[in-house]
Parts: C-alpha cells; structure tokens; sequence
C-alpha cells in the first residue's frame, strides 16, 4: 500500500500548494450546476418522449451524463496526462529507474485524478438531490456493474493513449478522437435517440454511449438485468478488447522509447 | 545475492539512435570489467556516449548490440533485478518535484522503491550529505548543490550495491562537492561499487581506481592511472643546469634522438620525448659535453589531463 499512499500523498500536497487553482475549481463546479439546473428549468419537460426511458425529468438525465462523463473522462485521460506531465517535468527516467514497473506507475498516478473526481461528483450529486430535485430509483448492483465496465473499457483506450504520448510526446490521436466524439455522440447532455439514424450507429462504437445507458436505466428507473443486460454484455466485450490492446500498446511504447533513447525527452 | 567479483561487466556494448533517418553511434563495442568495492571514473568529451553508458547500465536504454551485466544481471534479461542493483544519479534538477520538500521527495522515492528498509534509511542519508538545514524547505529553493546533495542522497535510498553518477560535483560549490567527494570515498570503503562521470580529471585521478577514456563512443583506453602513464607514448624531462639553459640552449637539446620539443624557463628546460626513441643516458653524455652542470634531472609524471588530451586529439 505504501506506493499508491505516495503517489496519492504528492498529489494532494501538490495539490494544495495551488490555493488559487482549488478555490476556482470549486467556484466552477458551482457555476455549472446552476447552469444545468436553469437550462433544465428552460427545456422543461418539452423532450418528454424521448427521456420517458429515464424517468422523463431532464435535470436528473443530465446530472447523471455530466457525473460520470467526468469519470469516464479520467479514464480516457488520466495515463497519458501522467505520462506527459512526468515528462515535462523531468521525473519519469527517474521514477522507472527507481525500480516502479511501468503499469505502476500508471494506475498509481491515475488514483488521484479518480478520488478528486469523486469528490467532485459526489458534491455535486448531493446538491443536485438535496437542493436541485434530483430524482433517483437506483438499482445500486448495476450501476456500480455499469460503472465500473464503463470505467475499464474506457482506461483501456486510455493506456493505448498514453503509449502514443509516451513514443510521440504531444499530440495523441485518440485521446482527441474520443474526446470529441464522446462529448457529442455518447449522449451526455442529450439521449442519442435524437439523432439521426447513422448517427446512432455511429454512436454505439463508444463504451461511453453504453455505460450511460445502463447507468441512467439503473439509476433512474430503477432497471433490472433484462433492461441492461445487454449493456453490460457489450461493456464486458469492450473491456475485453481495449484493455489487453492497451497493454501491448504501452509495452510496446516502452520498449520503443528505451530502444529509441527518447525516454525522458518532452 | 550472488557474490561476484566484478560488479560490471560488458561485451561490445553498442547503442545507436536514429536522428533524421541516419543512425548515429553513440557507443561502440565497449567491453567493461570493474571489480566490486571500486570507483571507476568515466571520462571523454561532451557527446562521447558517456551518459549513454549509464542509462544502458541502469535499464533505462536498451543496447543495439552486445550486452552488459550489473550485479551479475543480464540488463536485458533480467532488467528488473539489474534495476534494482543500481541507484542512479542523472544530475538533472528537473528530476525532483519541485514544489515538494526535499524530505517529502526523498519519501516519495522511497516509497516507490519498494524497498521496506528505505525509510528508515532516510535520517542517516541526510546526515550524511549534510542536506539537515535545508530538508524541510521546498526543493524549488535549493542551490545547484544541494540539488546534487539531494540527486545523490536519492541514489543510495535503496542500497545498491552499484551506483552509476552522472557528473555528481559539476557546478557546484566547492563545500558542496566535497562533501560528495568524500561520501564516494565512504561509500567505496563500505563495499559499493561506483562508476563516476566527470569532466574534473584532478578528481577522477584523486578518487578513481581506474579510468576509462570514452571519444566518440569508443573507450580508447581504461586502466588505473600508472597503467594509462606507462601506456602514454610521451614523457616530460625536467632538466636544470649550472648556469641555467638559456633559449638558445634549445636547438643544441632539440639533436638528441627522440626529444620533439623544448621549452624554457625559469624552472629549467622541459623536454617532451617520445619514449620509445628518447634514452636519457643519450642526454647526459650531451650535457657533459657543453660543461654544464646538472643540479635537477627528473621525469615529469603526465596528469591525466595530459593523457586526456593527447589521447582525444585528432580524432
């Protein structure tokens, strides 16, 4: 436990030496709350048949999209940004010489990231129940089933970010694609059934577009194994192929780099 | 751990990088054999591949061609239990974290060492480096030499018994590389083995048990210091006479086989010869004959700035 402990132990001292950046944070976290809950008071119930799915209350749908769009987001973001900030400044040589093993150092540097984003999320899941009239009927099990397949699928495209960072420093591909693509596709702020035709086809490529299906059916309605079942089924699927993918990629970057001598270089 | 008598060793240990699709030779065939409990101090120019040398030894490259072994691991292998051999140095300030103290770094490391015994180790590393006035300040307000206090204090938090210094005393203030100078020397006395990049050839002569001599990534010549003095193929004479030479002494000491140059002043007159050709019996026949009387006849030992020159020139 002692290397998890450390890596969570420098991020929060890091952390709070930028009193600044914290206080803004929390700022934001507010402000957009309240944008969500004045733009749920404008729509109304007017998109009715297409979240009546979901329990029909928008504000309830987009809290649950914008909550765990964010964790979903660390997963897709968080090893190649660890990747890239021990770069730039200089520590990763050192780290990986010091006897960490590379997926160590990974899933080490993405705990912090995680436990901020759950804090976060957890504020704001509090006030948007207890002042902004969220409504839940969850079926605890499957969301967490949900969650946690989202959050594997998702790391796993993660990991074959970072072995792109690792072997090209800036500029990743993927991150970018999914980055644009499941903010606009995976139906964060919308349900995907208001697109057209092709563009549900497209959207269902994304882990993220499943994992909030599931997570709203099993949160908001309270849905059994035989409204997400399938969901789950295609997660599972998906974590079976990104996440060894993931590793072969990585492996392969940090053979690359230390053949190539661009270890350390930014 | 095994017991081994030498702590490095390698085989035609090549690396070469590829820039603008032309693969440029870093290290060449180096073949390695330091003893274990010694300091072998690795000099050359700047770009001679002596960096490369160390990051190939610490797992950190992996070679083109050849091999290497530290501690008797493979570092290719079986690169985890060479990794954890070795403790390293890189001399870079932007290998900490800068806006964590430099007690907090030295646990950070410790802890993702994976070694139990680290922490506990932390106190006395810090005693040793006299880094105690300055641990609990943020590593961002540290000098150049305590910056290096701290790069080496990190290298020993595992133990190894092999610690690779990339240029430890380079731009630091003198206490500061004394007190890493010294620790060497402990370090040395307790059994570690130590290979020390620097460009300070006084201080490799000082702390070295040998030297290896890297141009253009070739190691040109390695050996202890009287072994690369017998190997130099020039010697320096020092010549004092009654009454003193004077420079029109030169051209008459410029005719006895194997003396290539002269040079004269108040010491006396400094003759530079080839050893092979130059006898100095040749000489003090000459000396009788022009009635002079010798008060100082000695050869001039090379330094190893001598050696360092004279073997990297027009190369």
């Amino acid at each position: 436990m002692r290397k998890p402990l450390a890596f969570l132990l420098r991020e929060v001292i890091t952390f709070t030496t930028y009193r600044t950046a914290l206080i803004l944070q929390l700022f934001s976290m507010v402000i957009s709350l309240a944008s969500y809950f004045f733009l749920a008071q404008l729509v109304g119930n007017n998109l009715i048949p297409l979240l009546t799915p979901y329990g029909g209350d928008f504000l309830s749908f987009l809290l649950i999209g914008v909550i765990f769009q964010n964790f979903f987001a660390v997963s897709q973001n968080t090893f190649s940004g660890a990747v890239s900030s021990e770069q730039r400044l200089g520590t990763l040589e050192i780290l990986l010489a010091s006897g960490l093993k590379p997926w160590e150092f990974l899933f080490y540097s993405a705990l912090w990231p995680y436990l901020l984003t759950l804090l976060n999320s957890s504020l704001i899941f509090g006030l948007g129940l207890l002042v902004f009239g969220m409504k839940l009927s969850p079926n605890i099990g499957l969301a967490l089933l949900s969650f946690l397949l989202t959050i594997i699928s998702v790391a796993g495209i993660g990991m074959i970010s970072a072995g792109i960072i690792l072997v090209n420093k800036q500029g990743d591909p993927i991150s970018w694609f999914m980055g644009m693509l499941s903010g606009f596709l995976s139906g964060v702020y919308y349900p995907v059934e208001i697109f057209p035709s092709w563009l549900q086809g497209l959207a269902q490529v994304l882990p993220q577009t499943h994992g909030l299906r599931a997570l709203r059916l099993s949160l908001l309605q309270h849905a059994g194994w035989e409204a997400v079942g399938s969901e789950i089924m295609i997660l599972l699927a998906f974590s079976l192929l990104t996440i060894p993918l993931g590793v072969l990629t990585f492996r392969w970057a940090f053979r690359k780099v230390r053949r190539d001598g661009t270890l350390g270089f930014y | 751990m095994r017991k081994l008598r030498l702590a490095i060793e390698s085989q035609k240990l090549s690396k070469s990088f590829r820039a603008s699709r032309k693969a440029i030779l870093a290290l060449s065939e180096v073949n390695l054999a330091i003893e274990e409990g010694t300091v072998f101090g690795l000099t050359g120019a700047n770009g001679s591949g002596k960096s490369t040398l160390l990051r190939l030894l610490s797992t950190l490259l992996i070679p083109t061609s050849g091999s290497a072994k530290v501690n008797g691991y493979d570092t290719v292998k079986e690169e985890e239990k060479a990794r954890n051999s070795v403790g390293i140095a890189l001399g870079s300030e932007r290998s900490f974290y800068w806006r964590l103290t430099g007690l907090q770094n030295l646990e950070f490391f410790a802890s993702v060492s994976g070694h139990s015994s680290s922490f506990s180790r932390i106190p006395q590393i810090i005693a040793s480096l006299g880094l105690e006035d300055v641990i609990h300040k943020k590593f961002m307000t540290y000098s150049s030499g305590y910056k290096r206090r701290l790069d080496l204090a990190r290298s020993l938090l595992k133990d190894p018994p092999i610690l690779l210094l990339d240029e430890p005393t380079s731009f630091i203030d003198p206490q500061s590389a004394l007190v890493i100078r010294q620790l060497i020397l402990d370090l040395k006395a307790r059994g570690k083995t130590i290979v020390l990049v620097t460009h300070n050839l006084t201080e490799a002569e000082q702390i070295c048990d040998r030297i290896g001599i890297l141009d253009k990534g070739k190691l040109i010549a390695e050996g202890d210091l009287s072994s690369l003095r017998a190997s130099f193929p020039n010697a320096c004479w020092r010549l004092q006479t009654s009454p003193p030479l004077k420079e029109s002494d030169r051209a008459i000491l410029l005719k006895v086989e194997g003396v290539e140059k002269v040079e004269t002043n108040s010491q006396g007159a400094f003759l530079f010869v080839r050893k092979e050709k130059f006898s100095p019996s040749s000489l003090l026949s000459l000396v009788g004959t022009c009635n002079w009387e010798i008060t100082h006849f000695a050869l001039e030992e090379p330094s190893l700035e001598d050696i360092f020159l004279k073997l990297t020139e027009k190369r």
